[in-house]
């Protein structure tokens, strides 16, 4: 099965409205996948079918050749889940946290190993609430491996970090790939998506507008006869602001 | 990946609820504020009430100091007040001073002189109906009969009044204010507590998160209903402590009526703990939170007997004060406090409580929401 999730003809109504309106993609096991789009496109709607937290109206989701209709309980044990600003139990440290979702997937955990993985070592017996925004993120992460998927969803996991923490957090999640987990994840930034992604879908209105890596899908716009209006710059200000500031991570 | 790992093998759900609760319970006991509504309060309660019961007040009978110092009832009456027991206690005071105080109602009465006879005086009280003017002049007659009959010689009287006891315990207010503080605290714990807790939890996706693994709902509720329960029983205990130590605190049968207290406190918190649950599902948010709680919270804390017995009210009032969740709660602790009923003697209480449990973890099931 070369594929770890497909999805086809897949519909969210509510009401008359259609969140996600006829969607299909695969994604490739082992890869790095980006949902894109303007909010409200549909893919924080589309995500949480996926990961069986919300019924689709129609459609087919296969999961690991699982169907979430069928087998939400089985999916769940093999997915890991990064839900978009959702926090944690509160008045717990990291150790408990980690230790409390190996509880809730009945699985043991190491949490020492895990924190260690993701640099929060030092960070062991800190509630969540006293992190900075980037190592809660990177916390968030750590979580999303505690019951040892086989695939992970990141909802806008760089959302409000600063460049040394997004830059650090795309080597965490390039470092999950590498153990052979399957990475879906969504972003506003199109050169996240660009750096990361091995194959994206860009979602509008509900539906899929289009699919493929991102160097096919430039090279589609320029063969159209695009042609961007300014002169690509050897630098940006990007590059100067991480020449200036370094690209350490940031602890506060 | 060469290999798949096997798929994790479904946790019993059982070991899950009993894993959760016990960081339910390690996060609960770090959370200061949490004990703020719960036991601060009833213990606040407990102290300022056993304080307060432990003197007896008694009634205020005003003397002018300028009164006939050759009249023996005053001699009498200054006498007979200087008992411990008395239920009586002088004020001495000029007498437009005196009668100031007595209209407003400071005193109960004044022992003046006249009118005729040296030997005689005059009782004035104000003029409405009170039970302390009515134990002034009940005493008093009692007292100047003894007199007269007296100075006539009679040594036997015609009619007379014997007196005999069978033993019995002195009730003191701290008896029925710890129970019905026990209830309070069960009570706050139980709404206050979880309800907060849940909406909080909503608010920060820390439930969907949940959820998203292998755990059930009902779980997370069975787990958090344990750790709960498991800290109510301690504040319950730590409360009958405080009213043993502090107030003499009856406890009738010794360790076994604690113990059934204890019990009694878990079943309560148990039935209070579905309208927790219920409540933070029924209010919008967090704002509209406390208005929910205190609309359910404070005819109970009024009517179910926790600061004044269910006896002193209206009738048809008793009829609701009798029969809300909390009241069986505090009337089945008293029975077992006080008259030291055993758990299966207050079986009509059990059955109001778990009545009342069952409507309340229906009606949360049915509205429970992840987000």
């Amino acid at each position: 099965m070369k594929d770890i999730i497909e999805v086809r003809d897949l519909v969210k109504k509510y009401g008359d409205a259609a969140a996600v309106d006829g969607v299909s993609f695969q994604v490739e096991r082992g890869s790095i996948f980006g949902l894109l789009g303007p909010n409200g496109a549909g893919k924080t709607t589309t995500l949480e079918i996926i990961e069986t937290l919300k019924p689709a109206t129609s459609g087919t989701v296969l999961v690991d050749g699982l169907d979430v209709r069928k087998d939400a309980a089985a999916i769940r044990g093999r997915i890991g889940i990064q839900l978009e600003s959702a926090g944690f139990y509160p008045y717990l440290n990291l150790t408990e946290l980690l230790e409390m979702f190996g509880v809730m997937y009945g699985v043991p955990v190491r949490p020492s190993e895990l924190l260690a993985k993701f640099g929060l070592e030092e960070k062991a017996a800190s509630p969540y609430a006293k992190l900075s925004l980037g190592l809660k993120q990177r916390f968030s992460l750590a979580t999303t491996l505690v019951n040892d998927p086989r695939l992970v969803f990141l909802d806008e996991p760089t959302r409000g970090l600063d460049p040394q923490a997004r830059i650090n957090l795309w080597e965490v999640i390039r470092d999950i790939r590498e153990r052979g987990v399957t990475v879906v994840f969504t972003t506003h930034y199109m050169d996240e998506a660009e750096q990361l992604c091995d194959t994206l879908v860009i979602m509008d209105h509900g539906r899929v507008l289009a699919e493929g890596t991102p160097s096919g899908l430039i090279r589609n716009l320029v063969d159209r006869g695009f042609e961007r209006p300014v002169e690509v710059r050897p630098a940006t200000l990007e590059d100067v602001f991480l020449d200036l500031t370094g690209r350490a991570l940031r602890d506060s | 990946m060469t290999a798949s790992p096997p798929p994790p093998v479904a946790a019993s759900q059982v070991q899950v609820g009993f894993g959760l609760a016990k960081y339910i319970l390690r996060a609960t006991f770090r959370n200061k504020a949490g004990y703020f509504f719960s036991f601060i309060f009833p213990l606040v309660f407990v102290l300022v009430f056993g304080m307060l019961g432990n003197g007896r007040t008694r009634v205020r009978l005003g003397v002018p100091t300028d009164h006939n110092r050759t009249n023996p009832v005053y001699a009498q009456v200054e006498n007979a007040t200087q008992a411990a027991d008395s239920p009586l206690e002088l004020v001495s005071d000029s007498r437009p001073a005196l009668e100031d105080q007595l209209r407003r109602g400071k005193i109960a009465g004044i022992l003046a002189d006249g009118p005729g006879s040296p030997a005689t005086v005059t009782l004035v009280t104000a003029d409405r109906p009170s039970r302390d003017r009515e134990l002034v002049e009940s005493y008093l007659q009692g007292l100047v009969a003894s007199m007269s009959l007296r100075a006539a010689g009679v040594t036997q009287p015609a009619f007379q009044l014997a007196r005999s006891a069978v033993p019995g315990r002195a009730h003191r207010h701290i008896d029925f204010i710890l129970p019905g503080q026990i209830g309070f605290s069960m009570l706050s714990l139980a709404t206050f507590g979880i309800a907060y807790n849940l909406a909080t939890l909503r608010r920060t996706l820390v439930l969907k998160r949940m959820f998203a693994t292998a755990v059930r709902p009902l779980t997370f509720v069975v787990a958090q209903g344990l750790s709960r329960s498991l800290q109510a029983v301690i504040q319950a205990a730590v409360l009958i402590l405080v009213g043993v130590v502090a107030f003499q605190f009856t406890l009738v049968n010794g360790w076994v009526t604690l113990l059934q207290m204890l019990g009694l406190s878990f079943l309560g918190i148990l039935s209070f703990i579905g309208f927790g649950i219920l409540m933070s599902n029924v209010a919008e948010d967090e704002h509209t939170l406390p208005v929910v709680l205190n609309l359910f919270n404070l005819p109970q804390v009024l009517l179910a007997g926790v600061f004044f017995s269910i006896d002193d009210l209206p009738a048809w009032i008793q009829v609701i004060g009798n029969n809300l969740p909390l009241s069986y709660l505090n009337n089945s602790l008293r029975k077992v406090a006080l008259d030291g009923a055993g758990l299966l003697e207050v079986w009509p209480y059990l059955l109001g409580m778990f009545a009342w449990a069952a409507v309340a973890y229906v009606l949360a099931a049915r509205t429970f929401k992840v987000e």
